[in-house]
């Protein structure tokens, strides 16, 4: 005895028509799906395109011949790549002091020429240099909770002890500079008996003063004062975490108009120099101190990240819909209600998690890929952001994207859910090859949650034909999620997650 | 031209009668003996050439393109080049190969308009290879060597392929024009890709010759030949709507070759510059704007011409999307090529009647081309896909393919806007983002075209089944990718190399390692050498070129200056000795020439004071017999000068010394009267004391003014504020000087007259002028002394005929210097032995003959372009490459004083041709005499052992140039594809016009 079923999908181009034609023979103890026509189709070819040129487009551009040039004419103290910084950091005996900088930030271009003159001086105790904002470095400004350029930040032994947001005023910058600097680093003790000088006369009434600047003076008049005057607090609290007071208020320049409100009769200039004396004591204090500035990890707010998750996911959903996979499901779904077999709700995990690991399989491989190809695996992600656009304007414009493949397979529901699974990736692969070059290109543990949620995309619609098996509803669902509007938003709201993963990668966000 | 006829020119000379004689048959309607004539013509020009090939081979200087474009120091690879690269012989050349096109294609008959045709052009174009000198016989001499920037081994494939590339797109396109022929299409693809070739080949050539880093620089003859290959392309894609227009462009495309070969001849170009305008050239400009005519013709008569119009709407109402692509494409191609058609024209039609005209080249063609040919570019290749890939993907798919470029377009440029995307650091952010566009569509549709071609593949491999793939198809489709991948190539690497800005300058020290970028280069040693063979730089120097007039007047100025200045020197020298006064005049004008003063100065006597104008020449008094206080205030610039008398004839004939006092502002006291006692812009105070005053400037030098000039605001200072102001009892000056025209100096108790002519003069002047003491006294223990002094070397020397010297008949080619350098790369050594050249005869010719090298290390797609500079060595008046030093100490063993001195003059005159070409006449003639005499001097004393390498080391100077060898790599795939589809059209079988039938 033998029954058929069909499920055919019908594909338009401009010069011919294709019938993909799914088929079931059901005979004892075997399914047997066959596919009648193979070819591949006009997705594919542009998404192969678009993959290929995106490539040839990110490798010449971001890595390979630009990035050679833009090495060779930069300049020894400008640092545009975060292994530059990191090695200077390391190596360097000297405090070094950083400038923060972007090429598009007005305010930079007018600090730059000041601060260059001291990047030029190499008999200075303080080695200064500038941090360009870009791809590479990107992330640095980011573990160092630089928010606004230009920044000036002062480090010590690789750790940031001062810092200075926005542009420096006077008479003379460099000079004002190089003082912020050498104060910031301790480096300055002349310099500071001034400063001590000023702050005798003018703020001793109120908070007293130390004797003179060294350790133990300064001890003295802290603990001394400590409870009653809330400086002497806060910068208790400074030296004990090796933090510049200034950290609190949010800059030398906060602390500085503090400072210069409290007190009507200092100039701006005064004030601004109290602010890194206070600066400089609490540094003198904690010099050889191991703790670091406090550091904001805003990556996990980033809403990148949720892209990096949700990518995936939408195009394993998304895959289950290709015409290659969908009429499998229907094909299943049918056979098994025809025979009346009534599958629990324990079933339906079970072939969910018996298709993700198909897919898993698949995934890891990017996974171990990604791992493997070190740098390359920066253009990766701007690839993947392309690759994921392409799909996704390619399924809103309605153009098939997905290549056949024939398979048989045991009809048990754990064995057709696992080469369901396998199948799904492969037979959609050009839809979810962004997700999967996503996958390659993140971080172990980012990686591991995309093909998590990649997986779980992918298997979602198995899982509920199992279900739609016990309940009508269920199958209803499948049928709202094959219905073309549905279909096109999805693709639409693809189509922007690969703009922003583009966007991202670009550093333009 | 001379007399005579030579045997290589029999032939040619029988062919173009041959010719004559076919076109006057045809025009008498006998066309069985036009076509019977026309064929032994043209069998008789191609064999011509081999004999014509001949005196260049066995170096016939009779033959004047041998005498000017070869010598002895050549190899055979070289002297055959010469016979193609000359300015005549290269037009022969085009002929042979023109005759050879019409053998080809009349080896099946052929039309009557075709032999007709052909007939015309190869007549004209041998007679102007005629005109331009291809058969004329030179006077009696030797040669004088090939040009030193043609001396490289790509003279032999550039104007081989350029020139065949030429005539064979010429004949297959008249080919066309009078019907369609499968073998003619094929003549133009291979005609093509032989143009493409030989593009790339002079592109290369100047990258890697030139120096400068650069493989384009819009030089008219790039524009030219690039004309061509744009009508050459515009003509191969006048298919499906566009295929009406294909008359018109093919006559337009016939018309760009004359007009190219007339650019290449006409002297329009800077660096193609072998010859000018003449009448030779301008028939080729005639036949060009013959066949411009013929364009306009079919454009406007022609009714399948006409029809244009409607297909092409026809196509936009269809939504026939190949079509709209080629609409698209091709029509973007046929806009580039008649712009830059057009770019050529108007200026060759105002040079050929005499005007003065330029094409826009180097920069200013950057911004004469780059804003028009840029978005056409963009727009041809845009519509690749939808060609290529219009079955496969359907308009809906080629819209998406569009939207997703678009959108990453659009990326691109703000990333280049706000700074996160930086392509070229040292380039403009317009250049920038231009890069950044092109680079996105142009690598989009490499993609695309790279699936395209890969598709059947890919098909066929996922199918199980053999596709059926068409190789025609396949190749043009390698073709467009080759041509996306120069295009990427040409974005990328274009700012870097035009940009002189990005060559950075590293010092290499005989030894050192030298970091430049990631590489380190040291340099290991250094070779001199002569290079073989002899030069006439006689015959075609004298009296004809700018160099030889130049040299002669400097030689003319030395007798006028040096020589008496010798003499006199000789004398004083001795007198010296015993005459003190000469001694002490000597020793203050050498210890004491400048004072700077640190106290105001204040002269005090009594006299008149007498106000000068210097434009009408009166004299208007202003006190008589008056106290006179002037108080000059500090600090003063005081100069004790000496200053030549120089007669008309130009000689010095004496001296006389001089007291000048500078200072910021001067009080001058006295009890003035007038209508204006205030001096202005051209009048001074003239001021005679009654007795000297004497000032003291320091303990040996005492001044004592008898008369002196004062001139208010002469020296710069503030000119806002005027001359001065009149003050209670006087005025005050700013910025004045003072004369002191009248007078004498004490130094030392001996008594020195001022501004009047003292005695040895001119030997004082010598002796202390900056600079010239030295030089004199160089020269004077110098052979040149001896030489200058030698009344037989200077009467050889005298010649009354402007430009005419003994310059050597024979002498030294040129020299070398080879430089062994290491280049550390990766842990990886290289060893390269860059040869920076000096070539004598381009220095003769005003055309320079230094050729320095470059080394070029790959680094994948990038080179690291190194430009190696030659040592150099100061003289007192200029900096000169020690090659040419080098040279003429070697060229000096050979010659006779006079012919080595003819010939340092003439060298100098090349040297400072750049220099001296806004100078006038006597200005030129003095800095070139001031280059002999140091060239003179460094020659005598030069020794390899004792060069500036050894002692400074020499500069490389090094640019990184991303992604240029994709150009190359481009290139070759479309070359090779269009080779390979040049055969395809040959041999395949169909008659059915594909111009006609819509192949896709």
């Amino acid at each position: 005895m033998y029954t058929l079923y069909f499920y055919v999908s019908i594909y338009k181009f401009p010069d011919r028509i294709i019938y993909i034609i799914h088929g079931e023979i059901n005979m004892p103890g075997r399914l047997r799906i066959t596919v009648k026509q193979v070819n591949l189709n006009a997705g594919v070819i542009i998404l192969l395109g678009v993959v290929i040129g995106g490539t040839i487009y990110f490798y010449t551009t971001l890595a390979g011949p630009t990035e050679a040039a833009l090495k060779f004419y930069s300049e020894p103290h400008i640092l545009t790549r975060a292994d530059d910084f990191n090695e200077l950091l390391k190596e360097e005996e000297k405090p070094v002091a950083v400038m923060f900088s972007s090429k598009t930030c007005p305010v930079c271009r007018v600090m730059e020429p000041y601060w260059k003159v001291l990047c030029e001086r190499d008999d200075l105790p303080v080695s200064f240099n500038i941090l360009m904002l870009n791809r590479d470095t990107m992330q640095l400004f980011l573990d160092y909770n630089v928010m606004e350029t230009p920044t000036f930040i002062v480090f010590i032994n690789g750790k940031p002890v001062a810092r200075h947001v926005g542009g420096f005023n006077g008479d003379n910058i460099t000079s004002i500079m190089l003082n912020w600097a050498l104060a910031s680093s301790g480096r300055a003790p002349s310099f500071l008996d001034e400063e001590l000088d000023m702050f005798k006369k003018h703020c001793s009434e109120c908070h007293g003063a130390p004797e003179s600047i060294d350790l133990d003076s300064i001890k003295k008049w802290i603990t001394l004062r400590e409870d009653s005057d809330p400086l002497a607090a806060k910068l208790s609290v400074s030296i004990e975490y090796g933090v510049p007071l200034s950290e609190y208020y949010g800059g030398s320049q906060n602390l500085a108009r503090v400072i210069y409100e409290m007190k009507g009769d200092l100039s701006g200039e005064q004030a601004y120099k109290l602010a890194l004396f206070l600066d400089s004591i609490a540094l003198i204090e904690n010099e050889g101190s191991n703790k670091t500035g406090s550091k904001l990890d805003i990556s996990s707010t980033n809403p990148v990240l949720a892209a990096f998750i949700a990518v995936p996911f939408l195009t394993g959903l998304l895959s289950a819909l290709s015409p290659c996979v969908f009429p499998l499901l229907m094909v299943y779904a049918t056979t098994t209600l025809a025979k009346g077999r009534m599958l629990s709700r324990i079933d339906s995990i079970k072939a969910l998690v018996a298709s993700a690991s198909g897919v898993a399989i698949i995934g890891a491989l990017f996974l171990i890929i990604g791992e493997s190809i070190g740098e390359l695996a920066n253009i990766l992600v701007p690839i993947a952001g392309l690759a994921v656009l392409a799909s996704g304007v390619l399924g809103y414009m309605d153009i098939p994207s997905f290549i056949n493949l024939g398979v048989a397979t045991k009809r048990s529901l754990l064995g057709f859910s696992f080469l369901y699974g396998l199948l799904a990736v492969q037979c959609s692969f050009p839809l979810v090859a962004g997700s999967l070059l996503l996958i390659a290109s993140s971080k172990l543990e980012t990686g591991v949650f995309g093909l998590a949620a990649f997986a779980v995309g992918v298997s979602i619609p198995v899982s509920i034909v199992v279900l739609s098996s016990q309940t009508p509803k269920f199958k209803s669902i499948l049928g709202k999620m094959d219905n073309d509007s549905f279909r096109r938003y999805s693709y639409l709201a693809l189509a922007f997650m690969g703009f922003l993963l583009v966007i991202y990668s670009l550093n333009l966000i | 031209m001379g007399l005579g006829m030579h045997y290589a020119t029999i032939l040619p000379l029988v062919a173009l009668g041959g010719l004559v004689l076919s076109l006057i048959a045809a025009s008498l309607k006998k066309y069985k003996l036009h076509k019977l004539l026309f064929k032994y013509s043209t069998l008789v020009l191609v064999i011509g050439w081999l004999i014509y090939m001949i005196p260049f081979i066995i170096l016939d200087y009779r033959l004047a393109e041998v005498a000017e474009n070869s010598s002895d120091g050549l190899n055979l690879i070289f002297r055959m080049a010469t016979s193609w690269s000359g300015g005549g012989s290269s037009l022969y050349f085009f002929s042979t190969i023109t005759a050879l096109g019409a053998l080809y294609l009349s080896r099946r008959g052929g039309g009557l308009f075709l032999s007709i045709a052909l007939g015309i052009i190869l007549t004209i174009s041998l007679s102007s290879a005629t005109l331009n000198g291809a058969f004329d016989i030179a006077e009696e001499g030797g040669g004088i060597g090939l040009n030193p920037l043609l001396k490289s081994y790509w003279i032999v494939p550039h104007p081989l392929t350029t020139f065949s590339g030429y005539s064979l797109i010429l004949v297959s396109s008249l080919a066309l024009l009078s019907s369609y022929r499968r073998d003619a299409i094929a003549l133009l693809i291979l005609g093509w890709s032989l143009l493409s070739l030989g593009i790339t080949f002079g592109a290369y050539w100047s990258y890697e010759t030139f120096g400068w880093g650069g493989y384009w620089a819009w030089d008219p003859v790039e524009v030219a030949e690039l004309a061509v290959w744009l009508g050459a392309v515009s003509a191969l894609h006048t298919l499906g709507p566009l295929a009406p227009l294909r008359k018109p462009i093919l006559a337009m495309l016939a018309s760009s070759v004359p007009l190219a070969l007339y650019v290449t001849r006409s002297g329009l170009s800077p660096l193609h510059s072998f010859a000018s305008a003449n009448i030779g050239s301008v028939i080729l400009l005639s036949l060009g704007i013959g066949f411009l005519g013929l364009s306009i013709y079919y454009l406007s008569f022609d009714e399948e011409s006409k029809s244009a119009g409607s297909a092409v709407k026809k196509a936009l109402t269809n939504r026939d999307m190949p079509g709209i692509s080629i609409i698209i494409g091709g029509g973007a191609l046929i806009v580039m090529f008649i712009y830059v058609y057009s770019s050529l024209l108007a200026p060759s039609i105002l040079t050929a009647i005499g005007k003065q005209a330029t094409i826009p080249n180097m920069a200013e063609g950057v911004r004469f081309y780059h804003p028009v040919l840029y978005p056409l570019i963009l727009l041809a290749i845009v519509a690749l896909p939808g060609f290529f890939l219009a079955r496969e993907v359907g308009s809906k798919g080629y819209a998406s393919i569009l939207i997703i470029t678009g959108i990453m377009s659009l990326t691109a440029v703000t990333g280049v806007d706000r700074g996160v995307l930086e392509l070229a650091p040292l380039s403009p952010n317009s250049t920038n983002i231009l890069m950044a566009l092109g680079l996105v569509v142009s690598t989009m549709m490499a993609g695309m075209i790279l699936v395209s071609l890969l598709y059947p593949l890919l098909a066929g491999m996922l199918s199980g089944r053999v596709t059926r793939i068409k190789p025609r198809d396949i190749v043009a489709k390698a073709i467009h990718l080759g041509m996306l991948l120069t295009l990427i190539g040409i974005l990328f690497s274009g700012t870097y190399a035009f940009n002189d800005s990005y060559f950075k300058t590293f010092k290499l020290k005989l030894g050192e390692e030298t970091d430049i970028g990631d590489a380190k280069v040291v340099l290991e040693g250094f070779e001199f050498e002569r290079s073989p063979g002899s030069i006439d730089l006689y015959t075609h120097i004298s009296g004809k070129r700018t160099t030889s007039f130049l040299a002669w007047q400097a030689v003319n100025f030395l007798k006028a200056d040096i020589v008496p200045a010798i003499r006199e020197v000789r004398l004083a020298a001795s007198e010296a000795r015993v005459n003190s006064t000469i001694k002490a005049i000597k020793e203050l004008l050498v210890n004491n020439y400048f004072i700077y003063g640190e106290q105001d100065l204040i002269v005090n006597g009594t006299g008149d004071i007498i106000m000068t104008d210097i434009i009408t020449n009166t004299n208007l008094t202003l006190a008589v017999n008056t106290i006179i206080k002037m108080i000059f205030k500090k600090p003063l610039n005081i100069t004790i000068d000496a200053s030549p008398i120089v007669s008309e004839s130009g000689e010095l004939s004496g001296a006389w010394i001089g007291v000048g006092v500078g200072s910021n502002g001067v009080i001058l006291l006295a009890n003035m009267s007038g209508p204006d006692i205030m001096a202005g812009s051209h009048t001074y105070y003239n001021i005679i004391f009654s007795n000297p005053v004497a000032v003291k400037l320091n303990d040996e030098v005492t001044v004592y003014i008898r008369e002196a000039a004062l001139y208010p605001g002469l020296l710069e200072g503030n000119g806002s504020k005027g001359f001065g102001r009149i003050i209670d009892g006087g005025v005050e000056l700013f910025n004045p000087y003072m004369i002191v025209v009248g007078g004498y100096i004490t130094y030392n108790g001996i008594e020195i007259p001022l501004s009047t002519v003292i005695d040895r003069g001119l030997y004082l002047y010598v002796a202390m002028s900056r600079g010239q003491a030295e030089v004199l006294e160089d020269a004077m223990s110098s052979t040149l002394s001896k030489v200058l002094t030698d009344d037989k070397v200077l009467l050889l020397l005298s010649s009354s005929e402007p430009g005419k010297l003994p310059f050597p008949r024979s002498t030294l080619e040129g020299v070398k210097l080879k430089l062994h350098l290491k280049i550390i790369d990766d842990d990886r050594e290289d060893y390269v032995t860059p040869v920076i050249r000096f070539e004598a005869n381009g220095e003769a010719l005003g055309i320079h003959g230094l050729v320095t090298d470059t080394v070029i290390v790959e680094r994948g797609l990038s080179d690291l372009y190194i430009s190696v500079q030659p040592p150099k060595r100061e003289g007192y008046f200029n900096v000169y490459h020690e090659l040419l030093i080098y040279y003429l100490r070697e060229a000096s063993q050979q010659l006779e004083p006079e012919e080595y001195l003819s010939l340092i003059a003439l060298m100098s005159a090349g040297y400072n041709i750049g220099g001296v070409r806004s100078m006038d006449h006597s200005q030129a003639g003095f800095q070139v005499e001031q280059s002999l005499i140091d060239l003179y001097l460094l020659a005598e004393r030069f020794d390899p052992l004792n060069s500036t390498i050894l002692s400074e080391g020499i500069d490389v100077m090094v640019k990184v140039v991303p992604g240029v060898d994709l150009i190359w790599i481009g290139v070759a795939i479309m070359v090779a594809s269009g080779i390979l589809s040049s055969i395809l059209y040959a041999r395949a079988t169909e008659r059915r016009h594909p111009l006609h039938n819509n192949v896709y």
